[in-house]
């Protein structure tokens, strides 16, 4: 058992050697800090950020973001799938808007928001209407999965309607909750971020991504990446130890 | 007794029951028989009140109701124990579900099964947790749909000897839909054959 634990980690190892290999070949090959920097001076420029008040406030402020738009999203998108569950005019309402936000590029409801609101809460807003459809779908194909035989036998032996919506209705929609949420965790820093980026939203993540490229940072621009990228992963990973086991994430 | 009169059914085109005239009695066991997709199982869902889109009128039939279906409808989520369980919660303390359900899974010889979920159960093995649901609910009315397929010979004969101890023998009223007609035989119960019945 201990052995296989080792065999993983030396595998999880030898892949990250790899593409390090691969990302400093690049580098000397392009042989421009500006265009490629090396993963040194990345690392560099990421122990160098870390190290300053500034970071940790735009993380959090960029986190708090992340999380206030997944909540939304969250809330409403299974609140109003319950809703379209339950009423075909609520149902026949959303679709088309579901089906417009769905193929809407992220840009344009960025640049949509920045019309309507001040900066700082574009970046939740875009998040919400990008999340908000997958939620949602999810949600009602989770309700509309829920097996008839088992309602039916729970009307014959008179369980309340709590207890049905309990135990059956919330573990039958559960997994198609978990994964909505799966694919939102990762859209939503994306769609934050990207905002925050266009936006130019103070004490963000985003935009201190936008002043590396203005001040022609590249390991910056890097480092700033590389940081989303952990942080985005790492309460991924802190999501599917928190939820029960069967959900997909 | 339960008195179907001028019952008629139709499936889309299909006309299942027409001008269904007959009364099953209470207090007794009745076994429903017939070849298959003469709607015996139709018969036990307009019974229990699960199907109601027919004409005519079905009347005595007792409010409180247990039914065993053809499909074992467990909740794929919980442990035998936890599906017995969740069809008891509503009408039965706490200390009583234990006790009930303890004995009930001795009963259909699922000891050392309870806590298991129904993906690790034999397909026999859940046709008896779902009778085991449905003997223990307190009722006045036993639906059975075939309870008794996919269990082998010694097993089949030991539900059938539970069932008499609890229901036949009490005097308690069973409807159980059977292919065999040797179960209506070791029940010394009425039967009633659906293909007679539509011919009438």
């Amino acid at each position: 058992m201990r052995k296989k634990g080792y065999n993983k980690i030396a595998a999880v190892v030898l892949i990250a050697a790899f593409w390090l290999a691969v990302w400093q070949a690049a580098s000397l090959a392009v042989n421009n800090p500006l265009y490629l920097p090396a993963p040194a001076e990345t690392a560099a420029a990421l122990s160098a950020l870390v190290s300053t008040g500034g970071f940790w406030i735009s993380v959090m402020f960029t986190l708090l973001r992340v999380i206030l738009g997944l909540s939304i999203s969250f809330v409403s998108g299974i609140a109003f799938a319950y809703l379209a569950s339950r009423s075909r005019t609520v149902l026949n309402l959303l679709r088309p808007f579901v089906a417009a936000v769905k193929s809407t590029p992220v840009v344009s409801v960025i640049v949509l928001a920045l019309v309507y609101f001040n900066s700082s809460f574009v970046p939740v807003f875009t998040c919400v209407l990008m999340c908000f459809p997958i939620f949602y779908t999810n949600t009602l194909s989770g309700i509309r999965s829920i097996d008839k035989n088992l309602l039916e036998m729970a009307a014959v032996f008179k369980i309340s309607a709590k207890r049905v919506f309990t135990g059956i209705g919330i573990p039958s929609v559960m997994p198609h909750v978990y994964s909505a949420l799966s694919v939102c965790l990762g859209f939503s820093w994306k769609s934050v971020v990207a905002a925050e980026v266009i936006s130019t939203t103070r004490y963000s993540m985003g935009y201190n991504l936008y002043a590396t490229k203005l001040y022609l940072d590249t390991a910056g621009l890097f480092a700033w990446t590389v940081a989303i990228i952990i942080i985005s992963l790492a309460i991924e990973r802190l999501m599917k130890r928190a939820l029960p086991k069967g959900g997909s994430l | 007794m339960i008195t179907f009169v001028s019952v008629f059914k139709k499936y889309g085109s299909q006309t299942v029951f027409e001008d269904l005239n007959f009364e099953i009695p209470t207090g007794k066991t009745t076994v429903i028989t017939g070849p298959s997709g003469c709607g015996k199982t139709t018969l036990l869902r307009m019974i229990s009140g699960l199907d109601r889109d027919y004409s005519g009128s079905i009347s005595g039939v007792p409010e409180r109701i247990s039914y065993a279906f053809q499909e074992d409808r467990l909740l794929p989520w919980k442990t035998a124990r936890g599906n017995i369980e969740f069809a008891l919660r509503d009408v039965m303390s706490g200390s009583d579900i234990d006790k009930t359900v303890e004995e009930m899974i001795d009963s259909v010889r699922l000891t050392g099964h309870a806590d298991k979920l129904p993906k690790d159960l034999s397909g026999g093995m859940r046709s008896r947790v779902s009778l085991a649901r449905a003997l223990c609910f307190p009722n006045d009315l036993l639906l059975l749909d075939e309870p008794f397929t996919g269990l082998d010979e010694t097993l089949k004969g030991e539900m059938i000897a539970l069932l008499d101890r609890l229901y036949v023998s009490a005097g308690r009223t069973v409807i159980l839909v059977a292919h065999d007609p040797g179960v209506a035989r070791a029940l010394r119960c009425g039967v009633v054959d659906v293909a007679e019945l539509k011919s009438k």
